[in-house]
């Protein structure tokens, strides 16, 4: 009986330091590792601002705008761009979107340092302006909750694949 | 049998020992988080840039130090070189359920081992008072994160006691009281201090919604007692919009202070049709003032200190495009705003449509062509297509409504 009594008493003890280390194991999901094992090697450019640094491909051109803001060009077009937006958490993500758009796909991505909403938009000009050209375009928001703020990683989707897009995203760091 | 009260007694010693540590910890956890602060405030009022920059996150370090470089903003006297002298008043511990509400606490629990937060009464002296800063006590909160075994400032923002008060965890001090009439006038518009003085206003006056409505300026008369707008409800008097579509402009990638009703009228013949019916053009009105007047609200373009831009990613605005047909229509609706379900302001977003089609109900964003549908049916007014689409959408969980200004 004693025994028995000697027996419960260390399982319950074991069990309860079990426990107890579970609550500070810290799980190895690091986004950057698991970005790094897929970075493509075709980004060789790397374009630094105050508030960031990304990788884009060497034949482009990277416009360093006002506010950190970049447009991307491939033979003088513009292909893209990178925008901070104001986020506001009481608010639909339909915030992020360009007036003028129509929500085409949206998804939110794993694997990245913070909440990553892809969306493919259908973008047309005004009606006063008597263009019916559409332009659809992938923007990838980068959602930082605690600054209100959005990076929006945007391309023309006639130019840009969308494994390069993603590629791109990838490299995205915040300083 | 004896062994098991042995056993036992080792059990609680061990069980008493390991509450002890963890009490012990959770003390040493607000003590040495709280030196931070104070450590923070006191570099503060020193101007001892060197600490106050030693003391930040690694996130937030690299900015923070750009700004400190820049001799430009110490010399204009920018942020935190507006202030004179900073003294903490009162301090308390936030708890994580309470933080949860006011940040990303989540967030930093993934990032940092420890977080702890506290709100902050600090006295400041400055040298110009500003929507940042005013003479007296002004209520932060500052967030900590362990990093390396060290404390470190991960948010220090403005504490938002309208919603820390009703909830039970202001300190009930005067300087918070003074200190919540200050935040409730921002919030309607109007940038005061501790004496009550109007630092800065972004309410268009009596006279500017007069002359919005279409009233000859000569005609117009005192302004009437009566209930006045609060909240996002009150009109704006301008709107920062950043330059950004042609470069023939002028004022190109600048951000320029534009009167309100200027802007709207600059901006509907851009978009909609002028020769369209007035129901549509009047919907349109009401679509681009909403948008506008949304973004003044919630600002857009943060790093451009821009509310909108004047290009398709908001609205196309161009200097002296007014037509009189867009005008009269935007003319028709002054004076009637348009918020959601629950009450708010919100983000009119609009499209292009299709010609000869209403485009979709509910979807949260306006047709344009599908207002000239509609107009054209003659089977909906300006309001009820706004409607049509703005109802148990992404923008308003129920119907929208109209409201006075």
């Amino acid at each position: 009986m004693n025994r028995f009594f000697i027996l419960l008493f260390s399982v319950i003890f074991l069990l309860s330091f079990t426990s107890c280390s579970n609550e500070t194991k810290k799980l190895n999901t690091n986004p950057e590792q698991q970005l790094n094992q897929s970075q493509n090697t075709q980004l060789k450019q790397n374009i630094q601002t105050d508030l960031y640094q990304i990788s884009i491909p060497k034949e482009w051109t990277a416009e360093k705008l006002d506010g950190n803001i970049l447009a991307f060009k491939k033979e003088n077009k513009k292909i893209g761009g990178l925008d901070i937006i104001g986020y506001y958490p009481e608010q639909p993500i339909s915030q992020l979107e360009p007036n003028h758009s129509e929500v085409i796909e949206s998804k939110t991505l794993e694997g990245f340092f913070t909440e990553v909403v892809k969306e493919k938009l259908k973008i047309t000009p005004p009606a006063a302006s008597g263009e019916t050209t559409v332009t659809e375009q992938v923007h990838l928001f980068f959602i930082i909750k605690e600054k209100k703020i959005a990076y929006d990683l945007y391309f023309n989707t006639a130019d840009v694949d969308e494994q390069t897009a993603l590629n791109i995203a990838k490299s995205l760091k915040l300083k | 049998m004896k062994r098991t009260v042995t056993f036992l007694i080792v059990v609680c010693m061990l069980v008493l020992s390991l509450s002890s540590a963890f009490a012990v910890s959770v003390n040493d956890k607000v003590d040495n988080s709280q030196t931070v602060v104070n450590l923070l405030v006191d570099s503060i009022n020193k101007g001892d840039w060197k600490t106050y920059v030693d003391l930040q996150a690694n996130i937030n370090r690299e900015g923070i130090q750009g700004f400190i470089n820049d001799a430009d903003n110490a010399k204009n006297g920018l942020g935190i070189f507006n202030v004179k002298s900073a003294k903490i008043k009162e301090m308390k511990a936030l708890s994580d359920d309470v933080v949860a509400q006011l940040t990303n606490l989540s967030q930093y629990k993934q990032q940092y081992n420890e977080v702890q937060a506290y709100l902050v009464g600090i006295d400041y002296r400055v040298k110009k008072e500003n929507k940042y800063f005013f003479n007296g006590v002004n209520y932060n909160l500052v967030v900590l994160g362990k990093e390396a075994d060290n404390w470190k400032v991960i948010e220090m923002s403005d504490a938002p006691l309208e919603i820390l008060i009703p909830a039970g965890y202001g300190f009930g001090s005067e300087d918070e009281k003074e200190a919540l009439k200050i935040i409730k006038a921002r919030i309607n518009g109007d940038i005061v201090n501790k004496e009550g003085k109007l630092i800065e206003s972004n309410k268009a006056s009596y006279r500017g919604i007069q002359i919005e409505k279409g009233i000859n300026s000569a005609d117009i008369q005192e302004a009437p007692m009566g209930v006045l707008s609060t909240g996002d409800h009150v009109r704006p008097d301008y709107i920062r919009v950043y330059h950004d579509r042609s470069s023939s402009d002028p004022n190109y990638h600048k951000t320029i202070s534009t009167d309100f009703y200027y802007y709207v009228k600059n901006v509907l013949p851009n978009e909609w049709y002028s020769t369209w019916p007035s129901e549509s053009l009047k919907a349109g009105a009401m679509a681009v003032k909403m948008y506008g007047w949304y973004h003044v609200y919630h600002l857009k373009w943060p790093s451009l200190n821009a509310d909108v831009k004047d290009t398709t990613a908001d609205q196309v605005f161009i200097d002296n495009t007014e037509v009189s047909s867009t005008t009269t229509a935007i003319n028709n609706v002054g004076g009637v705003g348009l918020e959601n379900s629950s009450g708010a302001v919100f983000e009119t977003q609009y499209l292009a449509g299709t010609q000869g089609q209403p485009g979709t109900q509910s979807s949260g964003k306006m047709s344009q062509w599908g207002t000239k549908y509609w107009a054209d049916q003659g089977t909906k007014t300006y309001i009820q297509m706004c409607h049509y689409y703005y109802d148990n959408s992404d923008k308003s969980s129920g119907a929208i409504a109209t409201f006075s200004y």
